[in-house]
């Protein structure tokens, strides 16, 4: 494509009258409110054709960032393919924690949970819900599951940090940083300063390199609105409660405890061999948030006879909002959850 | 000219739609965008120049991207800085560490007079006002003007004027004997405003090494950048803005990698993170232990508000476990019997025990 920005005389009046164009709308589907506590919410996505399937599908998102990433294009959207595949769709909110939640710890996260899918199984009179749980959103899963094995029918991880010893700057960095100083001084954990820490990773790729993109792209409104989307999910941040961080950094980055079966939530030690039902591991194979080895070592921890990985050459993000895995990787995915999920 | 105008709007229409970060990166990249199609143009005039020629060329275009670039991760270390952060490498044996703990007497000085000041402000509103009541009323003698006297809004201005005038006095004379103030002021006062102050101090020599780290290493990218330009054109023509482009992010990519995983990197990462957190919570300590001395203070302190938080929270624990045991028992009874069929059960044992007895009567009856 010819650049054309050269040619601008006022490059920066142009861009913004450019982007003051653009409605950078996000969720997409529309949903109803089932429960709310503190800042979490159950969301409960409204059909787009009539259910195929008894087994609910919910989806726990991380803490870090918003779960509408899964449902920002009306094109390229996860929570879609979901719908129009006959699910009963639930979602779980973790919303905008404040100072007054400084004291929420994992366990909080892991008990909501467990609150929403009692809640999902006796609203659809069900013994089990299928999971798919997105970055921590999925490491939360994995921590239910091995807790309640007996009430998870299909277990689904996207990109989610299972192995926190890797090699990636971020879990380098997290190794090395003394949280109780950063929690005990702001409370919470920033949602700016963890934007800030995510861009300084790889500021040159993640700044010049993107947004130089950006200024190339200015004349297509389709690629620019998606751009805008992107970024506002980038820097929507909410902050994390202070002793969540303390825990997450100091008992999963440092520690590493998830792996070794040492992590305890709700009183009892995680055994991750306690899950049996399928597990379906889906990788970003370009992820350097979480690597694809981080992602993939519950597959040797669980005692599933039904487990497999599927990967796709993406990042961490692009796996969810490209074009490409929408058409070739996620109508694999809902296949593998349909060929497990019982017909009405 | 409305044109321009039209134009201003729109970049305020930007700026509201936009998240604030991708408003100043979208910024700053345009900037960036304009210094590297310049530092391209610079690379197609005259070729036989060597490394050192051309970044001499490049290198005013290369610090401004690196501004641009980085003004955004360091901002929240430069602005702990004494004002004027270029005033302050400019005069850098005038700002010693030692000068840190005058500068913080100084804050510390102002905020109490503005503390002052504003108790000052607040007996001048309430004497203005009951000047205005009475200014008012003065016509109206009698039981009116009783009313007026013993009513809430004099009655405060009163006591205000009395208590505040106190308060003020007493404020002006420790800020003014602040060696005194030893006595008024609780230890924890003391103990965070020195750590507060030493952190401080600290973080200024760390901070010094960590921007240097960024810088050296940018230094080195574009010494290599420009290497490989020179070295790989055969002419000037052949280069497209494209491929100088990928080949900068590239190099800078692979530096930069490099340096952030380096130890040396991180070392001086967390000491600037730690310096920068440990001034905050002295600070906000120090201010504390200042509130805390007052009995009529009228807002809860930060650690109050945490102490009732805890509180909520624990009981939110408990009341979630609560429900846990409940949704458990509930469970229990679904498959427990229904009065109806305890009810029917009792009667077939009643029907059962009632005709044990007439068969054990029988067989005495038949024993005898």
């Amino acid at each position: 494509m010819e650049d054309k920005s050269f040619e601008m005389e006022n490059p920066f009046l142009d861009v913004m009258e450019r982007l003051s164009t653009v409605e950078p709308d996000v969720w997409q589907s529309s949903f109803d409110v089932l429960d709310e506590e503190g800042p979490f919410r159950l969301l409960l996505y409204h059909p787009l054709k009539e259910r195929e399937y008894k087994i609910p599908l919910l989806v726990v998102y991380a803490f870090i960032n918003r779960p509408y990433v899964l449902d920002m294009h009306p094109d390229i959207s996860v929570i879609r393919k979901y719908l129009e595949a006959g699910f009963q769709l639930y979602m779980i909110d973790w919303g905008y924690p404040t100072m007054a939640d400084k004291y929420l710890k994992i366990d909080d996260y892991v008990d909501y949970t467990e609150k929403c899918v009692e809640h999902v199984k006796e609203k659809e009179a069900v013994d089990k819900v299928s999971l798919h749980g997105y970055c921590l959103g999925g490491t939360l899963s994995v921590i239910y599951t091995a807790l309640h094995q007996e009430n998870v029918k299909n277990l689904m991880l996207q990109a989610a940090p299972i192995d926190f010893h890797t090699d990636n700057i971020i879990a380098v960095w997290a190794r090395n940083i003394d949280v109780d100083k950063i929690v005990d001084a702001y409370h919470m954990a920033p949602g700016g300063f963890l934007n800030v820490g995510f861009l300084s990773a790889d500021p040159i790729n993640l700044v010049i390199g993107k947004y130089h993109g950006l200024l190339e792209m200015l004349q297509d409104q389709a690629s620019v609105t998606q751009f805008l989307r992107m970024d506002r999910f980038i820097f929507d941040s909410p902050d994390v409660p202070g002793e969540t961080y303390r825990q997450y950094i100091k008992e999963w980055y440092q520690q590493n405890l998830l792996i070794r079966n040492e992590f305890v939530a709700q009183g009892k030690t995680v055994d991750l061999s306690k899950i049996e039902c399928p597990v379906l591991v889906l990788a970003a194979a370009f992820d350097h948030i979480v690597p694809p080895e981080s992602q993939k070592a519950i597959l040797g921890a669980t005692s599933s006879n039904d487990k497999d990985a599927y990967e796709m050459k993406k990042g961490h993000i692009g796996i969810t909002t490209s074009r490409s895995s929408h058409k070739e990787f996620w109508p694999s995915v809902v296949e593998w959850l349909k060929q497990r999920s019982e017909r009405i | 000219m409305e044109e321009i105008k039209g134009k201003y709007k729109n970049v305020f229409d930007a700026y509201l739609k936009l998240q604030t970060e991708t408003y100043e990166l979208v910024l700053r990249s345009v900037a960036m965008r304009d210094r590297l199609s310049e530092a391209y143009e610079l690379t197609r005039e005259p070729p036989e120049v060597s490394p050192e020629e051309l970044y001499s060329r490049l290198k005013d275009k290369f610090e401004g991207i690196y501004e641009d670039l980085f003004v955004m991760f360091l901002r929240p270390f430069r602005v702990m800085m004494p004002p004027g952060g270029e005033y302050l490498r400019a005069h850098s044996g005038k700002y010693a560490p030692e000068y840190g703990w005058e500068v913080y007497m100084d804050l510390f000085r102002l905020w109490g007079e503005a503390q002052s000041n504003f108790l000052k402000g607040i007996v001048n509103a309430y004497q203005g006002y009951s000047r205005e009541s009475r200014e008012e009323g003065s016509e109206k003698e009698g039981t009116v003007g009783q009313r007026r006297e013993l009513g809430p809004a004099n009655l405060l201005k009163n006591i205000a004027a009395e208590e505040t005038a106190a308060y003020s006095t007493t404020m002006e004379k420790y800020i003014e004997y602040f060696g005194e103030s030893q006595f008024l002021l609780p230890k924890t006062f003391f103990v965070h405003l020195r750590n507060g102050v030493s952190s401080y101090s600290k973080m200024y020599r760390l901070w010094r090494k960590y921007e240097s780290m960024h810088y050296d290493a940018w230094e080195k990218s574009a010494g290599k950048f420009v290497e490989g330009i020179v070295k790989n054109r055969t002419s000037p023509a052949e280069i497209e803005y494209k491929d100088f482009f990928e080949t900068f992010v590239q190099t800078y990519s692979e530096e930069y990698s490099r340096l952030l995983k380096s130890s040396e990197f991180i070392e001086a990462q967390n000491g600037v993170i730690n310096a920068l957190a440990d001034i905050f919570y002295n600070f906000e300590k120090t201010i504390e232990a200042q509130l805390d001395m007052f009995p009529t203070l009228p807002f809860a302190l930060r650690s109050e508000i945490d102490a009732v938080e805890k509180r909520i929270y624990d009981q939110r624990k408990g009341a979630r476990e609560l429900e846990r045991d409940m949704r458990g028992i509930k469970g229990r009874l679904k498959t427990a019997p229904t009065s109806e069929e305890l009810a029917e059960l009792r009667k077939r044992v009643e029907g059962m025990e009632k005709e044990i007895k007439r068969l054990s009567k029988k067989a005495q009856r038949k024993g005898e």
